[in-house]
């Protein structure tokens, strides 16, 4: 089992864990595999840790910006969310 | 630009002819030409090879080569391939402390530079990443940056779409929507209210201690 693989499905588990429906997190799992093959990176390089990188996703699933109400009003911003590396 | 050209350097490459670097001839040498790194960004050059294997090799070399040359680390990848070529990308790594200060502040503003960056035009994930450098930050990271665009679809800030590239994998591409761009405007009025209250703090005389500094 090579380490993408083991770093992967380490992943997709912590978001299961953290509450998302088994197949949200698989495709979760797998568009961030095709993220790490878009920049040349391995996972662990480009991410981190799986477990600290699932808890920033769930986090950043959360804290989702809202866009401004119809007809005026402010909009409601966030700062980002936590991040698993510096 | 000023390009630089370094010499291949032959190492132990063991007893296969095709890792051996003496054996490559002089037209087939490089010389490697980085284009000229800028602040913490990649760089990009071409190597020759004539198997996948001896590119492997000049990855290292190149690798050993300018970390000794520019005091930098760097991370090597093998991308796109022409005939008898390929390119090899150096992402630099950020010598120790050099952007931690840009990226801490990048941290909290880093949804308002990729509504930006979108505006502009659509993109995906690593073309942000190397436009967030190209503006100055440095390598932002993949634990930071992907989360806030997920972020950002997840608020309908973007749509999303998968596009075949003719070099690799599919991309996700990001498209700013219309809410996106409210948000965006929003967030602008409040970048400058809150530069003003910096440029404001900041720009407060400064009181002479009698006892000067410790």
């Amino acid at each position: 089992m090579s380490a993408a693989h083991v770093w992967i499905r380490s992943f997709a588990d912590a978001l299961t864990d953290l509450g998302l429906e088994p197949g949200e997190a698989e495709r979760i799992a797998a568009e961030t595999s095709a993220q790490a093959q878009e920049s040349g990176l391995g996972l662990q390089e480009l991410f981190g840790p799986s477990e600290p990188y699932a808890r920033a996703v769930v986090g950043a699933l959360h804290a989702a910006i809202a866009a401004p109400e119809p007809g005026g009003g402010s909009a409601t911003t966030s700062l980002p969310g936590p991040s698993c590396s510096a | 630009m000023a390009v630089e050209q370094v010499e291949p350097v032959a190492g132990d490459c063991g007893s296969d002819p095709h890792r051996q670097m003496g054996a490559v001839s002089d037209t087939d040498q490089p010389p490697i030409s980085p284009s000229e790194p800028r602040g913490t960004g990649p760089c990009q050059m071409w190597v020759p090879c004539c198997d996948r294997l001896r590119a492997a090799v000049w990855d290292e070399t190149a690798q050993r080569r300018l970390l000794a040359m520019r005091g930098w680390g760097s991370k090597v990848m093998l991308s796109a391939r022409k005939p008898d070529w390929y390119s090899v990308r150096l992402t630099t790594v950020t010598p120790s402390g050099a952007s931690s200060l840009s990226g801490r502040w990048l941290h909290g503003f880093l949804d308002l530079c990729l509504l930006g960056l979108l505006a502009a035009r659509r993109d995906y994930g690593y073309g942000l990443s190397q436009r967030l450098s190209d503006a100055g930050f440095g390598e932002v990271a993949g634990g930071t940056l992907y989360p806030a665009l997920l972020r950002l679809e997840r608020g309908g800030l973007v749509d999303v779409s998968w596009q075949s590239s003719a070099s690799g994998p599919r991309r996700k591409y990001f498209e700013l929507t219309a809410a996106g761009r409210a948000v965006r405007a929003q967030q602008i009025q409040d970048w400058w209210q809150f530069r003003a209250g910096i440029d404001a703090a900041v720009a407060q005389p400064v009181l002479e201690s009698e006892g000067g500094a410790q």
